[in-house]
C-alpha cells in the first residue's frame, strides 16, 4: 500500500506512518513483538500503554464485566511509571520495527510538561499521545497539550474524551495538537458474574457508529489530522472512520479477539483501494470523503 | 506464546450434572500445551460475546487434541455447550504458566473443591506415578465419574460443605502422603478471605510434609481475563512479590507465593 501519512510536519521530528493502521494504546500492552512479524508489518505505529510519572498499582478487583457485545474494564492504569517502563521495555519496542508513540497520562499541565521533557532526548520516540482524566475541562486539556508540545520535538497526539468531544477538539487544536484521536471510550457501569459493579471504559463493536459520528462532527470543527478509534471490528468500521474524516485508525481490543486482525484489515484496505482505483492512501482518503461527506460548506475534503 | 488454532468437536458429553465436556481435535495444541495451561475460546461467530473465554485444558489426547470441561452458564459458555460433533471452534493458546511436574513416578496429590476440577486432570495425562484425587462437591450429582479416571488414581470424593472438617482432614492426609500437591478451585478473590478455603489449604499444606516450599505445592487461580496475553493488566493476583498477571505469570502459582 502506498501510504505516507506525515503527522507533525514542521516539527523537528515528524511521525511518518507507512500504514494507516495503528496499534492503539494498551492493545498489545508493552509487547509489540507478541504479534507475528507478518501482522506487525500491517501497522504504521505502536502506541504504548498510558504511562505516568510515578508507578500505579492498578485498580482493585473486580476489574472486568462482560456485556452484550462488549466489556467494561477498569484496570486503574497500572503501569511502572515512565522511567521504569523505558528501562524495561525500550529494547523490545525498538526491535518491533515500528515507530513508537509513547502514551502519557497526567493530571496537570506541569506533569505533562515534565513527562514530555523526560522523552525529549530519547531518539526512538516518534510521537506522544496524551490521555486525560475523565473529568478534565477542555481548557485544561489544551494547557496540557501546550505544555507537552513545548517540551517535545515530536508530534503530539491528543486523545479526546467521549463526552465534550467537540469543545475539547477545538481547544486542543488551537493549542497546537498535531493530531486528535477520536476518542477515548465512554464510561459505563456493568455487573460482573458475581454481581459486583465494574465502572470503567466500555469497549464494544456496537459503539463503532457512535465513534464515526463523533469523528464526523469533529472533522467539521477543526483543521487538524484526525485519527479514528473505537469499536473497529471489520473493514466497514475502518472505512466509516476514514469517510468521516480520519487519516488513520487505531485498532484496539480486536487484536485480542482476532490476533491476525491487523493483516486482514490491511489486505482489505488494499483491496478497497484497488477497487476504487486509488493510487495511494491520500487519493483513497480523498475518494472516501468525496463520496461520503464532501457536500456541504465547511467540509474539509482535502486529504491531510 | 499462544497461537490461533482451528479445532473440531470430536465428542461431547455431560459427565457431571451441569457440566459440559468437549473433546476437540487439535494436534498442535495437544503437542504444545502442558497441564495447567488454558485456551482462549471464541464463543460465537460474530461479536456477541465479544471477548474470548479462558478455559483450562482439562485432558490431553496424545498427538490428537484436548478436552475442555466447563459449566455452560452465561451467553458465551452456553453457546459453547451447544456445540455438536463436527463443529469448528476458534481457540487461542496455549496460554499461561502451567503446573511444574516432577519426574515420572512421583506421587501426586490433587485437591479440588466446587467446580475447580477442570485444570487438574490434565496432570493425569503426563504422569505415571501414584495419584490421589481429593475432591469436594456439594451434592453427589456433581461428583466426577470414577470411570473417567485412570486406574492409578486413588479417588477420594467428598460430598458436603467446603468448610467441613471431613474434607479438610482428607486434604491434610493427602498432603502428608504425596510428594507434590496441585490444587484448583481458588479464585483471585478467595485469596484475601481469612476464613476461606484458600487459607485452609495453606494451613493443611504448611502442616504436611511438603511444607510451603516453592514448586512442591501449586495452585491454579481462577481470575477474570480479557486478553489472555498479558496486555490489559486486568487479571492481577496479589502475591508476596506484588501483583502478578494471572494470564501469563499464572494461572498456576506456587502456594508459598500466595496469601
Amino acid at each position: 500500500m502506498e501510504c505516507a501519512i506525515c503527522l507533525g510536519p514542521g516539527q523537528k521530528r515528524e511521525l511518518e506512518l507507512a500504514s494507516p493502521l495503528l496499534v492503539a494504546a494498551g492493545a498489545l500492552g508493552y509487547a509489540p513483538l507478541s504479534l507475528e512479524a507478518a501482522t506487525r508489518a500491517a501497522f504504521g505505529a505502536f502506541i504504548t500503554p498510558p504511562l505516568t510519572a510515578r508507578p500505579l498499582a492498578g485498580a482493585a478487583s473486580p476489574r472486568l464485566a462482560r456485556t452484550t457485545a462488549g466489556y467494561v474494564q477498569h484496570t486503574g492504569l497500572r503501569n511502572p511509571g515512565l522511567r521504569q517502563a523505558i528501562r524495561l521495555h525500550a529494547r523490545s519496542w525498538q526491535r518491533a520495527g515500528l515507530p513508537v508513540v509513547v502514551a502519557l497520562y497526567g493530571q496537570t499541565s506541569g506533569e505533562f510538561g515534565d513527562l514530555a521533557a523526560q522523552l525529549a532526548e530519547v531518539d526512538w520516540v516518534q510521537g506522544l499521545e496524551l490521555h486525560f482524566p475523565r473529568h478534565m475541562a477542555a481548557d485544561e486539556m489544551a494547557e496540557c497539550a501546550r505544555a507537552a508540545s513545548a517540551e517535545s520535538d515530536v508530534p503530539c497526539l491528543v486523545r479526546l474524551p467521549f463526552q465534550g468531544t467537540i469543545i475539547a477538539a477545538r481547544a486542543c487544536a488551537e493549542a497546537g495538537a498535531d493530531a486528535l484521536v477520536v476518542a477515548a471510550p465512554p464510561y459505563a457501569r456493568a455487573m460482573d458474574e458475581d454481581g459486583a459493579w465494574v465502572h470503567g471504559p466500555l469497549h464494544s463493536p456496537a459503539l463503532a457508529p457512535a465513534y464515526a459520528e463523533l469523528l464526523y462532527e469533529v472533522a467539521r470543527q477543526v483543521d487538524v489530522p484526525l485519527i479514528g478509534r473505537g469499536g473497529i471490528a471489520d473493514i466497514g468500521d475502518v472505512l466509516a472512520l476514514v469517510s468521516a474524516g480520519a487519516v488513520a485508525v487505531q485498532v484496539d481490543s480486536l487484536l485480542w479477539v482476532q490476533p491476525a486482525a491487523g493483516a486482514w484489515l490491511y489486505q482489505s484496505l488494499e483491496g478497497e483501494m484497488t477497487r476504487r482505483g486509488a493510487a495511494d492512501w491520500q487519493a483513497f482518503v480523498a475518494h472516501c470523503r468525496g463520496n461520503e461527506i464532501g457536500h456541504g460548506p465547511g467540509d474539509r475534503t482535502e486529504p491531510c | 506464546m499462544g497461537k490461533q488454532h482451528l479445532a473440531f468437536v470430536e465428542a461431547c458429553a455431560e459427565p457431571v450434572r451441569g457440566m459440559r465436556l468437549l473433546f476437540l481435535s487439535c494436534a498442535g495444541l495437544s503437542a504444545s500445551a502442558k497441564p495447567g495451561q488454558y485456551v482462549m475460546v471464541r464463543c460465537g461467530q460474530a461479536y456477541d460475546p465479544y471477548l474470548r473465554y479462558p478455559l483450562p485444558i482439562h485432558r490431553f489426547m496424545a498427538g490428537q487434541g484436548i478436552a475442555l470441561l466447563f459449566r455452560p452458564l452465561g451467553p458465551g459458555l452456553s453457546w459453547l455447550g451447544g456445540r455438536r460433533v463436527g463443529d469448528a471452534l476458534d481457540l487461542f493458546g496455549p496460554c499461561g504458566h502451567g503446573f511444574d511436574l516432577p519426574q515420572p513416578g512421583a506421587s501426586l496429590s490433587l485437591v479440588s473443591w466446587g467446580l475447580g476440577l477442570a485444570p487438574l486432570l490434565g496432570i493425569l495425562d503426563h504422569t505415571t506415578g501414584a495419584v490421589r484425587l481429593v475432591m469436594q462437591v456439594p451434592t453427589s450429582q456433581q461428583l466426577y465419574p470414577r470411570e473417567l479416571l485412570p486406574r492409578q488414581v486413588e479417588y477420594v470424593p467428598y460430598v458436603g460443605q467446603r468448610d467441613s472438617e471431613g474434607f479438610w482432614q482428607a486434604v491434610a492426609e493427602s498432603c502428608r502422603w504425596g510428594e507434590r500437591l496441585y490444587a484448583a478451585g481458588v479464585s483471585a478473590r478467595d485469596l484475601a478471605d481469612a476464613d476461606g478455603a484458600f487459607r485452609r489449604l495453606r494451613q493443611a499444606v504448611g502442616m504436611g510434609s511438603l511444607g510451603l516450599r516453592p514448586a512442591l505445592a501449586q495452585v491454579w487461580v481462577q481470575a477474570e481475563m480479557a486478553c489472555g496475553q498479558g496486555f490489559c493488566q486486568g487479571c492481577l493476583v496479589e502475591t508476596r512479590r506484588g501483583p502478578r498477571r494471572a494470564c501469563v505469570e499464572g494461572p498456576v502459582f506456587d502456594l508459598a507465593e500466595l496469601g
